[in-house]
């Protein structure tokens, strides 16, 4: 399936616009040893206001520069992520605030023993690649949270993981997990695990911890995604256009910083902008918009030849419902068949308001029918079966026939918890909801699925790690 | 080889859909003279008896069971001529099915009739659009247990009430069971007519016609 809403004009003019908007009007990175890199570079800085005017020659250098595909590996590391191969790959979240143990109940906050629950839980999900910490627990101090969340994950998997990174001391712990895990920094630098996502914030600006602390990554060449949401209408213009010109330019901004930093640093093509609602005065995560700017913007990241990475399969219902499978369903769909590396962030309830293992069980259905839409068409001979057809012959049945059982488990896809049945039959086995069979498949994998454990002398390390950064940064919290 | 292993063979031979395997073992024990009644029995029955587990189980889906059941069914009628002596062979039941008249739908009943072989039904399968004094007069000619009517269509289906009344009429409604299915049929509408039974698919249709024959 392949999926376009941009002519090769029209991304030509969006390209052309973003580098206009960085060479006249610039970003702002509150950063000075990067923003003299950029002046030694001959780009148009003031170092007062912070500001970097990028030109067009400057922008399709550095980007020329940077790493086009990169894979992630888990503990097993037959798991992987891979990026600008050709491979699809879903994650979960990266963490939220609040946590919804069931769609009844209230949310609350969430702790370090949701990222367990949540990260064993996608482990145990086929279809989810990079599990992701999912709840940013409160009760940890800010200052080494991101080290304690990614041991805690870790443990919990041994797929690929996503988890949110702080400021650059706590990154240095991190680069010390993953080189412990790997055994010696070269084989960290060449099995990465995980990586950090840098967001500009939208319009036009880097925050200081997210760029900073890429320093520390880049010692381990570690792939980086960027990623700005721009909001269409609030810190983008009110146009399709305009948001998409905008998004991209500061995408591209965020690789030029890559590259300067470390020149080939592999970097994903962060296409997350999203409309703004002007009704509830919040992002909408997948109105049909989503639909349009994720397509536009895999459109836009594989002009450069770059992994893409799109906010689609995401919902703003608040329960696992009727409108949560119509949009992440739909925009599911269109955003795989754009043809993108990476789909997130699964496992959250409405827009940002909190994770729920039960919107991730949906999701899980709803990627392995996706995935099944995206498939290749059998086209060998055999397929077409003339001779079955001549041999049933008018008025006849396949179902009986050798072909059909050699050949239908490959060209039908089984739902786990879509209801298909008689309509009686369905009343007798308690005429279920897709939310009560969410719920019900969610507390069997709670219950039976234990990830394979850390080998104790790795956890002991890491826990020392753990420690040795709650003591150096609990004094800067 | 020994009659058990042979049975086995057979048995193996039908989970596995082996279309040639299980016509091999079917002539072998005619050849062989072997007893016809213990190898249907023990050999093709059991087979196909598995094939209904793993059907249960969910492993197996519709055309695996509907193979296994035209293996069978195609085997049984190499088999059968050669009953020893002109032993009847034990049915669970004997089974008159029809899509009823103005209905040229046909592969739902179609179905149920090869699911009720494969299970040790004798079936006269008397194919779509038969008016239902047709499938009376075959029903007491061929003396069944049960009737199995079909109807597609909403418009159809009245004429699987026709069926229960005419028995009546006739005094004759205790002979037999009457048993319907179809899209529109529900258990609403088999009680409405007076018959005995409703069933949502081929496999519940097996239940239904063990139950009624209390097997």
């Amino acid at each position: 399936m392949i999926a376009k809403v941009l002519t090769e004009q029209q991304i030509n003019i969006i390209h052309q616009k973003s580098l206009i908007i960085l060479e006249r009007i610039g970003v702002i990175i509150p950063h000075d040893e990067l923003l003299s890199r950029f002046a030694e570079r001959g780009a148009n800085v003031d170092m007062k206001d912070k500001r970097v005017r990028i030109s067009a020659d400057l922008v399709m250098e550095l980007l020329s520069k940077a790493g086009k595909n990169f894979t992630l590996y888990g503990r097993d590391l037959s798991k992987k992520a891979e990026f600008g191969l050709g491979k699809r790959n879903y994650n979960t979240s990266g963490g939220q605030a609040l946590w919804i143990d069931n769609i009844d109940n209230k949310r609350r906050y969430s702790s370090l023993n949701d990222v367990a629950t949540a990260v064993k839980f996608a482990d145990a999900l086929e279809k989810i690649t990079i599990p992701g910490a999912m709840a940013d627990p409160h009760e940890l101090p800010v200052a080494w949270r991101c080290v304690a969340v990614a041991f805690e994950t870790i443990k919990n998997t041994t797929k690929p993981i996503i988890f949110w990174f702080h400021d650059r001391a706590s990154a240095k712990f991190i680069v010390d997990i993953i080189i412990a895990l790997r055994g010696d920094e070269k084989k960290a630098q060449k099995l990465p695990m995980f990586h950090p996502l840098l967001e500009p914030v939208s319009p036009l600006s880097f925050p200081f911890n997210g760029v900073d602390l890429l320093f520390e990554t880049a010692q381990l060449n570690m792939p980086v995604s960027i990623g700005p949401m721009a909001q269409m209408g609030l810190s983008a213009p009110a146009t399709i256009a305009g948001t998409l010109a905008q998004e991209n330019a500061e995408i591209l901004a965020g690789i030029c910083i890559t590259q300067l930093i470390r020149e080939g640093i592999p970097v994903c093509y962060g296409g997350i902008c999203h409309a703004f609602d002007m009704k509830t005065t919040q992002l909408i995560f997948s109105g049909p918009e989503q639909a349009i700017f994720s397509v536009a913007m895999t459109q836009m990241g594989k002009y450069y030849n770059l992994p893409v990475y799109i906010n689609v399969g995401l919902t703003d219902s608040k329960r696992p419902d009727a409108q949560a499978g119509l949009e992440c369903g739909l925009t599911l769909a269109l955003g795989t068949a754009a043809g993108a590396d990476i789909f997130g962030h699964m496992g959250i309830c409405g827009v940002d308001q909190a994770s729920s293992l039960d919107f991730l069980v949906m999701q899980s259905e709803i990627i392995s029918y996706v995935e099944s839409i995206n498939r290749q068409i059998n086209f060998e001979e055999k397929t077409f079966a003339i001779d079955i057809i001549e041999k049933v012959g008018p008025k006849g049945s396949f179902l009986d026939k050798q072909h059909t059982v050699e050949h239908f488990r490959n060209e039908l896809w089984f739902p786990t918890l879509l209801d298909r049945e008689y309509y009686d039959t369905w009343i007798n086995k308690g005429a279920s909801s897709m939310e009560k069979r969410c719920r019900k498949r969610k507390e069997e994998i709670l219950a039976t699925h234990k990830p394979e454990r850390l080998a104790d002398d790795v956890t002991k390390e890491l826990e020392e790690i753990v420690k040795k950064a709650q003591r150096n940064l609990t004094s800067s919290a | 080889m020994s009659q058990e292993n042979l049975y086995g063979e057979i048995s193996d031979a039908i989970v596995n859909l082996n279309e040639d395997k299980a016509t091999e073992l079917a002539n072998k024990a005619i050849d062989e003279n072997l007893n016809i009644l213990n190898v249907i029995e023990e050999g093709f029955g059991a087979g196909i008896r598995r094939v209904g587990e793993l059907w249960d189980a969910g492993e197996f889906f519709l055309p695996e069971l509907m193979r296994g059941a035209k293996i069978m069914q195609d085997c049984l009628d190499l088999l059968i001529p050669h009953l020893q002596g002109g032993i009847e062979r034990k049915t669970l039941g004997k089974v008159v099915i029809a899509t009823i008249e103005g209905d040229i739908h046909s592969i739902g009943k179609t179905i149920v009739a090869t699911m009720l072989r494969a299970y040790g039904f004798e079936v006269y399968d008397l194919g779509a659009d038969v008016p239902a004094e047709k499938i009376i007069d075959e029903a007491i000619e061929k003396n069944v247990d049960i009737i199995g009517v079909s109807a597609l269509l909403t418009t159809t289906m009245l004429g699987q009430k026709k069926v229960v009344e005419i028995l009546k009429k006739k005094g004759i409604s205790n002979k037999f069971k009457v048993i319907l299915g179809g899209a529109p049929v529900t258990s609403k509408w088999v009680e409405e007519c007076g018959a005995d039974g409703y069933a949502g698919n081929a496999v519940e249709a097996v239940e239904l016609a063990k139950s009624l024959l209390h097997i």
